[in-house]
């Protein structure tokens, strides 16, 4: 009989267990003989978690806000990414459809970063894209995964490129500006279920980027889940105006990656970066976004050191 | 190092859903495979969607995407996540969608020349090949850690119960595990941890003939001597197991 008492983080769930001999117990039972492991690297892992010399907030702006299950893989990859950096991730759980009726400053003025993870479903957009203009207009570190990098995509071109209209094709089809639209090969498919484009794609990334910065190589291989893409009838427009399309399928067809020119941190992404990272490898692009994250946290922070004395001496 | 046989650990859970058997499969997975043995991992779903891609994430929680493109329960990513450098495929999950797809599919092509299609044996053996497939695919297997998603006494788990346990009873001595995980909670008003919800599980899993040989509770207090024994007294464990 083996005790699983609740702990803090999961990845001190295996090193519970086999204080108790559970790996032992197991293979008893099976009548195997294998030598013992050596968990140094796990546990230097859970120390880490557990003491960490920094702290950010990040502000995670989506649509099932209420259930983290739904967001399982971004909230282990910020442990990955946390535990890399010896930062904290404070993740602050925002509704988009707060944001559409309380304002994106409300919400955002204290956080060190903010990520729109991927969904379906037009209800939140306004808000996710709102909250995207504070960021951008503001200089905090963003990271856009799927639909985020529709929103980030959507609100580029309607308040730097001037498109009021411009809009998904995935929510309104009879749109003036259609700046993302559905993928060709996609037109005919009638059933939802396994249909999207799913699974493992390569990637080719320019430099100098922050993405390049970030992964060290120009070819790369992410997940995806989506229908819809940055439409490129909009790329010289949007290119012209300062977004940089990074990352593109090798066929040079596919807009898998943008980057905004003249912010410390903004990258968005069509693929799912959250389904590949690892503790002790956490994915690059989290791991530079909490980077920035803490960078901007401690500008922020001596800012206000430099502000105070000369408040003092006013008094 | 390497076995000669394939051994199955099964991993149920009781009381209620939840409680961790995710993690626990694949802390159980990291465990082993750092000491040296080849471990695969196969959660078997008993709902009959083929797969997680169309179910509301509300309910039912993230879809895992793997490379080779499969939308899989949420756990397949707490797989690849404490095993590190093992990638998932479409074989790691199973449901029981994907299973009466098969068979119907097999059915209406007339494969089974006649024979009344059942649950027992052409649903079971199939579950049990989904289980096996894992040992082989990839070459030689030593363990193969099977989670059973749900709760037992669910009737939606019955034939995966069913399909473990004759897998129990062929792989012989020592070729099979049934770990049992459950909730010890602690009452407020008593100020004690009660294993009634325990005992009771335990015993509707042997009610199907799967006599579990590791409890796993899951508590928020430390578990007293007391405790133990109660629990696995109604287990019949042999004390100091």
């Amino acid at each position: 009989m083996i005790e699983a008492i609740d702990v803090p983080t999961i990845y001190d769930v295996p090193l519970r267990l086999e204080a108790q001999g559970f790996s032992d117990l197991v293979l008893k039972h099976l009548a195997i003989d294998a030598p013992q492991h050596d968990l140094t690297e796990w546990e230097d892992l859970v120390y880490r978690i557990k003491n960490p010399t920094n702290r950010v907030k990040i502000a995670i702006c989506g649509k099932y806000v209420y259930l983290k299950d739904a967001y399982k893989s971004i909230i282990e990859a910020f442990a990955h990414a946390g535990a890399e950096n010896s930062a904290q991730v404070d993740l602050v759980w925002v509704s988009s459809e707060d944001i559409k009726h309380g304002g994106a400053d409300k919400f955002m003025h204290d956080v060190d970063g903010l990520l729109i993870p991927g969904g379906f479903g037009e209800r939140g957009v306004e808000g996710k894209i709102e909250t995207i203009r504070f960021v951008r207009e503001n200089k905090i570190p963003f990271l856009g995964i799927c639909l985020g990098m529709h929103c980030a995509v959507i609100e580029y071109a309607r308040n730097v490129c001037g498109l009021k209209d411009a809009h998904s094709y995935e929510f309104y089809r009879d749109l003036k500006y259609p700046v993302i639209h559905l993928m060709a090969d996609q037109e005919q498919i009638t059933d939802l279920g396994g249909t999207m484009r799913l699974g493992a794609y390569p990637a080719d990334i320019t430099k100098p980027s922050k993405t390049y910065d970030a992964y060290g190589e120009e070819k790369i291989s992410e997940r995806h889940r989506h229908r819809y893409e940055l439409n490129n009838d909009y790329r010289e427009m949007l290119t012209s105006s300062g977004m940089k399309l990074i990352g593109k399928s090798p066929d040079g067809k596919l807009v898998e990656i943008i980057e905004i020119e003249d912010h410390p941190w903004f990258v968005a992404v069509q693929f799912h970066p959250e389904l590949k990272s690892r503790p002790v490898k956490a994915h690059p692009l989290f791991r530079d976004f909490i980077a920035s994250a803490v960078e901007y946290n401690k500008s922020k922070t001596s800012k206000q050191a430099e502000a105070k004395p000369a408040k003092n001496s006013i008094a | 190092m390497s076995q000669e046989t394939t051994k199955y650990v099964f991993i149920t859970g009781g009381v209620v859903s939840a409680l961790g058997k995710g993690i626990t499969s694949a802390s159980l997975a990291m465990l082993l495979k750092r000491r040296g043995l080849s471990v695969n991992i196969i959660k078997l779903d008993p709902y009959l969607n083929v797969d997680p891609g169309t179910m509301n994430p509300f309910q039912h929680g993230e879809v895992f995407v793997l490379d080779d493109g499969s939308e899989t329960d949420l756990d397949l990513g707490h797989y690849e996540r404490f095993l590190m450098d093992q990638s998932m495929c479409k074989d790691n999950n199973v449901t029981t969608g994907q299973i009466y797809h098969k068979i119907i599919t097999r059915e209406r092509r007339g494969d089974y020349l006649g024979a009344t299609v059942q649950v027992i044996p052409h649903v079971t053996e199939e579950i049990k090949s989904s289980i096996k497939r894992l040992g082989t695919v990839n070459g030689h297997v030593d363990i193969i850690i099977c989670e059973i998603g749900g709760t037992v006494g669910d009737i939606e788990s019955l034939p995966f119960l069913e399909a473990i346990r004759q897998m129990a009873l062929e792989s012989g001595d020592n070729g099979s595990l049934f770990i049992h995980l459950t909730l010890v909670p602690y009452i407020e008003a008593a100020g004690e941890l009660k294993t009634k919800p325990t005992q009771h599980s335990v015993k509707a899993l042997r009610e199907i003939g799967i006599q579990p040989q590791i409890l796993m509770c899951r508590t928020v207090k430390e578990l007293e001597e007391s405790i133990r024994k109660k629990s696995v007294c109604s287990v019949r464990f042999r004390p100091g197991m």
